[in-house]
C-alpha cells in the first residue's frame, strides 16, 4: 500500500496580484473592508448587514468582507459565514429533531430551520388538511438525521427560517451523499437541481450543503402505489459500480472547487468533472490533482 | 537566588528588546476545517490557537437568551506548553472583552475555543487576540477589532509587552484591550501591585501597544480576505 | 451525536461492498498525510500530523527525571496522555472528551508502556534504585476528519524520533553512592534507544461485511466494529484492541489481523523514510548556515 507522506508546503503570496489585474478588466472595483472600518459618511445611505451606524450617523462595516450596494442600501457580505436565508432559496438540511407539528431543520444557519407538518406534501400528491394521524407518524416522513432539499418559505419572528417541500423536487434525499462546502460559494441560479451528463443528480443547496446523488425514477406526485412508497422512502435504488464511480468524482469535484474557494455552478461542476476524467477518482483528493483539474476548468470558464 | 537583571544599564531588556517594543507577531486565520472561524497567532513565543463555532442552534435549552446570543469560551492549556511540563485543569472561563453584535443572532450561540500550545508570558492578550481573528474569520459581526496588548513597569520604566520571565519576576503586569477605532478600552486587567503615578504611563503604553497590534492583524485579515475574494471572483 | 440518515448509512456499507468508498477510494487506500516535526520549541521532541483536509494531531514529548518505582528500580518509563480539543468537534467540549481522552489515552499507553514498544527501559535509568528519565508524550487532538487513533501513533513516532534525551555523567563517590550531572550540551543529546521498534496502530473498521482502513468520520458512524492492531517495523503484533459495540466472526478476525501487519509494515517503512529525509534536510541545512524554519499553522491547509 502506497501512502503520501508529504511535508507541509508555505503558503503562495504570488497570484493575489495578478488576479487583481484581471480583475481590473472586468471593470468590477469590489471594496474590501475590514471590521470597525468606516465605509461613507454620506448621509443618503442606508445601512444593510455587515454595517452599523455609529454616533455620527457614518456606516461602519461590522464583518470583513465586501462592500455591495444596491441602490442606497449598503451592505458588507463576509465570504465565510453561516447561512443567511432568503425567501425562494433552495436549500439541503438535515432534520435534527422531530417536535410536535414541526422538524428542526439543520441547514447551516445560526439557529435550526423549521418545517412544519403542514408544509410537506403527502405522499401521492394527495391534497388536504394534516391530521392526528399524520402527527402520530411523523417519523414515516422525516426521522432524525434523514436529509431533505426544501425551500425557505417565511422567517418566523425570531429569526428562525420557515422551509416547505410542496412540489414533486423537493423530496427525502437518497440515493447518495452529502458534500458540505462554504455557503457563499454557492451561486443563485435559476434552477438548483440539475441532472450532470454524466448521469448524476445534483441538489445545490444555497446554503451550502449539496446533494449527489443517482436520479430517483418515478413522479413523487402520481398515484402509482409504488411512487407513493417511494417519496419518503429510506430505500436507496440499486446503484452499479459505474454509477458510484460517477457520483464520487462529482463529490470529489465539489471538494476540489471548495478546496480552491471557488464560485459552484453546473457549469464549472461539469468542466471541473470533464478535466477530472484523466485521473483516477481517489486521486482527486491529492492536491497537485486538484491544482490542475480546477485551473483547467476555470480558463475554459473564462474561454467562453 | 540572585535578582536577574531585566533592564541592563543601555535600557536593553533579557530578550534584547527596548521597552517600548514588542514581540514578534505573527498570525493566520481559517487554520483548521472543523470550525466555522479559526486563527492562529504567535506573539513572540506565545503560541494560542482559537477556534469559533457558530452562531448555531443553542445546545441546552435554558440557557436560550431570547434577545441575544449567548457566547461560551472553554480555554485550554497544553501540557507541554511551559518549560515544565504539568496537567492543568480545563474550563478556566473568563470573560474576555470581545464586543460582539449577539443581539443580531437571537436564540443563538457562538462558542470560542482557545487552546494555548507554547506560553511564554502574555497570554491572555494572545487570546485574545487569536478569538478576534477567529470571530471574523467565521464572519461574524464586531463593532470592531479588539487588540489586547500588556505593559508592565521594571525599575520604575514602563515595559510594552512583557514574557515569561519578564512576568514571574514579581513585575506588575497590565493587560489592556481596545477597540481600536474609538480607543475606547474594552478591558483592562492587572493582578499585581503597581504605584498610581505609574499606571497612567503603563496604560498608555499598553494602549500603544494595542494600536501597534491593530495594524498588523488587520493586515493579515486584509490579505486573507482579499485572497479568498480573489479564488471567488476567479 | 451527529446523526445520519439510513440512505447515506446504506450507500456507505454498499461502498465498503463494491469496494469504492464515498471519496473514491478503495477498502486499503489511505489519505494523504502532511508531517512536520521539532514544532514546538519547549519539547524535547514533537511532531504535527494532519491527515486528508482534516485530522490534525499535534504531540509533544517531554522528558523528566523522577524517583524510580520501588518494585522496578532499573528501568524508566514511558507516560501517556491523549486530550482532544473542542477545536476539533464540539463534541469535545466540557467534558465530552472525558471518555474518548480516556479511551486514546489508554489505547496509547497499553502499547508503548511496555516492552513491546521496543524502547529500552533500562537506558531510562539514570541510577539504580534512585532515579530515572520519564518519557511523557502528550497528544492533542486539534481538527478532527476521522481516523484518530491511527494519527497519534503516527505522529508519537514522528516525535519520538525527533525526541533527544540530554546525556547524564555519573560520578561513583564510593560507598555505593552516586551522583550525577544533566549535560546541557544539546549536541551530546542522544536519541532514545530502540526508536526503529516503535510500533504504529492499524485501525481496521469493519462496515456490513468488508473492513476498510482510514475511515472518515461518516464511514466511522456506520462503523459496527472495530480494531486497532499495533505493529512495528519486523511485523510483530504488539496490541490489539477490539472497539465499538458489534462482534467480529473469527475468520474474518483473522484475515483483519493480517491486513493490519501488513499495511502497517508498508506504513511504517514510508513513515521511517519520511522521517529520515526530513531529519537529512534539517542537518544539510544547520551544516550550510541556513536558517531552519518550521512552518507548522503557517502551512497551507
Amino acid at each position: 500500500m502506497d501512502v503520501q507522506i508529504l511535508s507541509p508546503e508555505a503558503p503562495s503570496k504570488s497570484n493575489s496580484h495578478k488576479n487583481q489585474n484581471a480583475m481590473d478588466v472586468d471593470g468590477g472595483d469590489v471594496q474590501l473592508v475590514m471590521p470597525g472600518e468606516t465605509i461613507t459618511s454620506d448621509l443618503q445611505f442606508m445601512r444593510g448587514h455587515g454595517t452599523y451606524l455609529d454616533s455620527e450617523s457614518t456606516v461602519i462595516s461590522s464583518v470583513a468582507g465586501v462592500v455591495e450596494r444596491v441602490n442606497k442600501l449598503i451592505s458588507v457580505r463576509a465570504l465565510k459565514a453561516r447561512y443567511t436565508g432568503e425567501i425562494g432559496d433552495i436549500v439541503v438540511g438535515r432534520i435534527t429533531e422531530v417536535a410536535p407539528k414541526r422538524w428542526k431543520v439543520n441547514v447551516n444557519g445560526r439557529q435550526d430551520a423549521i418545517l412544519m407538518l403542514s408544509a410537506i406534501s403527502l405522499p401521492g400528491g394527495i391534497q388536504r388538511r394534516k391530521n392526528e394521524e399524520d402527527e402520530l407518524q411523523m417519523r414515516k416522513f422525516f426521522a432524525e438525521g434523514d436529509m431533505v432539499a426544501a425551500e425557505v418559505q417565511a422567517f418566523f419572528v425570531d429569526g428562525a427560517i420557515g422551509l416547505h417541500t410542496r412540489g414533486h423536487q423537493f423530496s427525502k434525499l437518497r440515493n447518495g451523499s452529502l458534500v458540505v462546502v462554504p455557503s457563499a460559494l454557492v451561486q443563485r441560479c435559476k434552477s438548483h437541481f440539475h441532472l450532470l451528463p454524466c448521469g448524476v443528480h445534483l441538489v445545490l443547496g444555497l446554503n451550502g450543503y449539496i446533494w449527489v446523488s443517482k436520479p430517483v425514477i418515478g413522479n413523487p406526485e402520481s398515484t402509482d402505489e409504488a411512487d407513493i412508497e417511494r417519496t419518503y422512502s429510506n430505500k436507496n435504488d440499486i446503484i452499479d459500480d459505474a454509477e458510484r464511480e460517477s457520483i464520487a468524482r462529482v463529490c470529489n469535484c465539489l471538494r476540489a472547487l471548495a478546496r480552491k474557494f471557488m464560485h459552484i455552478n453546473d457549469t464549472i461542476i461539469i468542466y471541473t468533472y470533464e478535466a477530472s476524467l484523466k485521473y483516477p477518482v481517489k486521486d482527486l483528493l491529492k492536491k497537485d490533482v486538484v491544482d490542475s483539474i480546477t485551473s483547467e476548468a476555470s480558463h475554459k470558464l473564462t474561454m467562453e | 537566588m540572585s535578582r536577574l537583571e531585566l533592564l541592563t544599564p543601555e535600557g536593553l531588556r533579557v530578550d534584547g528588546r527596548r521597552p517600548n517594543e514588542l514581540r514578534k507577531i505573527i498570525a493566520k486565520t481559517s487554520v483548521l476545517a472543523q470550525a466555522d472561524g479559526s486563527a492562529y497567532i504567535e506573539q513572540g513565543n506565545t503560541k494560542v490557537l482559537a477556534a469559533v463555532y457558530g452562531p448555531q442552534e443553542v445546545r441546552h435549552r435554558m440557557q436560550i437568551l431570547h434577545d441575544r446570543a449567548i457566547i461560551n469560551v472553554e480555554f485550554n492549556v497544553a501540557p507541554f506548553s511551559t518549560s515544565e511540563r504539568k496537567k492543568r485543569s480545563k474550563n478556566d472561563k473568563y470573560d474576555n472583552g470581545i464586543k460582539l453584535q449577539t443581539s443580531q443572532f437571537p436564540r443563538s450561540q457562538i462558542d470560542i475555543y482557545l487552546q494555548v500550545l507554547q506560553h511564554d508570558g502574555g497570554t491572555l492578550q494572545a487570546c485574545i487576540n487569536a478569538a478576534t481573528m477567529a470571530l471574523i474569520d467565521a464572519g461574524i459581526p464586531m463593532i470592531d477589532y479588539v487588540c489586547a496588548s500588556t505593559a508592565g513597569c521594571i525599575d520604575k520604566q514602563p515595559v510594552l509587552d512583557l514574557n515569561y520571565l519578564e512576568e514571574s519576576s514579581d513585575s506588575p503586569e497590565l493587560t489592556v484591550a481596545i477597540l481600536p477605532r474609538t480607543g475606547k478600552v474594552n478591558l483592562m486587567s492587572m493582578e499585581s501591585r503597581l504605584h498610581v503615578d505609574m499606571l497612567e504611563s503603563v496604560a498608555s503604553l499598553a494602549t500603544e501597544g494595542c494600536e501597534q497590534i491593530h495594524t498588523i492583524l488587520d493586515a493579515v485579515v486584509r490579505d486573507t480576505t482579499q485572497h479568498l475574494k480573489d479564488s471567488l471572483m476567479q | 451525536m451527529p446523526y445520519l440518515s439510513q440512505a447515506e448509512r446504506d450507500y456507505i456499507t454498499e461502498g465498503v461492498q463494491s469496494d469504492l468508498r464515498a471519496d473514491g477510494r478503495g477498502r486499503l487506500d489511505y489519505r494523504a498525510l502532511v508531517l512536520e516535526t521539532g514544532i514546538i520549541s519547549q519539547a524535547n521532541g514533537s511532531a504535527r500530523v494532519r491527515l486528508g483536509d482534516g485530522t490534525d494531531v499535534l504531540v509533544g514529548v517531554k522528558v523528566e527525571i523522577d524517583q524510580v518505582e520501588p518494585d522496578a528500580d532499573n528501568v524508566g518509563k514511558v507516560v501517556c496522555n491523549v486530550e482532544c480539543s473542542p477545536s476539533a468537534s464540539q463534541q469535545f467540549e466540557g467534558h465530552g472528551a472525558d471518555d474518548l481522552n480516556n479511551e486514546l489515552t489508554q489505547a496509547l499507553q497499553r502499547v508503548l508502556g511496555g516492552p513491546q514498544c521496543g524502547i529500552n527501559f533500562e537506558k531510562l535509568c539514570i541510577i539504580k534504585g534512585q532515579q530515572c528519565w520519564i518519557v511523557y508524550i502528550d497528544a492533542m487532538i486539534l481538527d478532527y476528519s476521522g481516523n484518530v487513533l491511527d494519527t497519534i501513533f503516527m505522529a508519537t513516532k514522528a516525535a519520538l524520533f525527533n525526541t533527544r534525551i540530554p546525556k547524564t555523567q555519573i560520578q561513583d563517590l564510593g560507598d555505593g553512592e552516586f551522583e550525577f550531572e544533566v549535560l546541557d550540551d544539546v549536541e551530546d543529546a542522544e536519541r532514545l534507544d530502540g526508536i526503529e521498534n516503535i510500533p504504529i496502530g492499524v485501525t481496521l473498521n469493519k462496515i456490513g461485511t468488508g473492513h476498510i482502513i482510514d475511515a472518515s468520520p461518516l464511514e466511522e458512524l456506520c462503523t459496527e466494529a472495530k480494531l486497532t492492531i499495533a505493529v512495528n517495523k519486523d511485523s510483530q503484533i504488539c496490541g490489539i484492541q477490539k472497539g465499538a459495540e458489534g462482534g467480529i466472526e473469527p475468520g474474518l478476525m483473522s484475515e483483519m489481523i493480517q491486513t493490519a501487519k501488513r499495511i502497517g509494515q508498508s506504513l511504517i517503512q514510508q513513515l521511517d523514510q519520511k522521517l529520515q529525509d526530513e531529519e537529512q534536510q534539517v542537518d544539510e541545512k544547520r551544516l550550510n548556515g541556513e536558517n531552519i524554519e518550521k512552518l507548522g499553522f503557517f502551512a497551507m491547509v
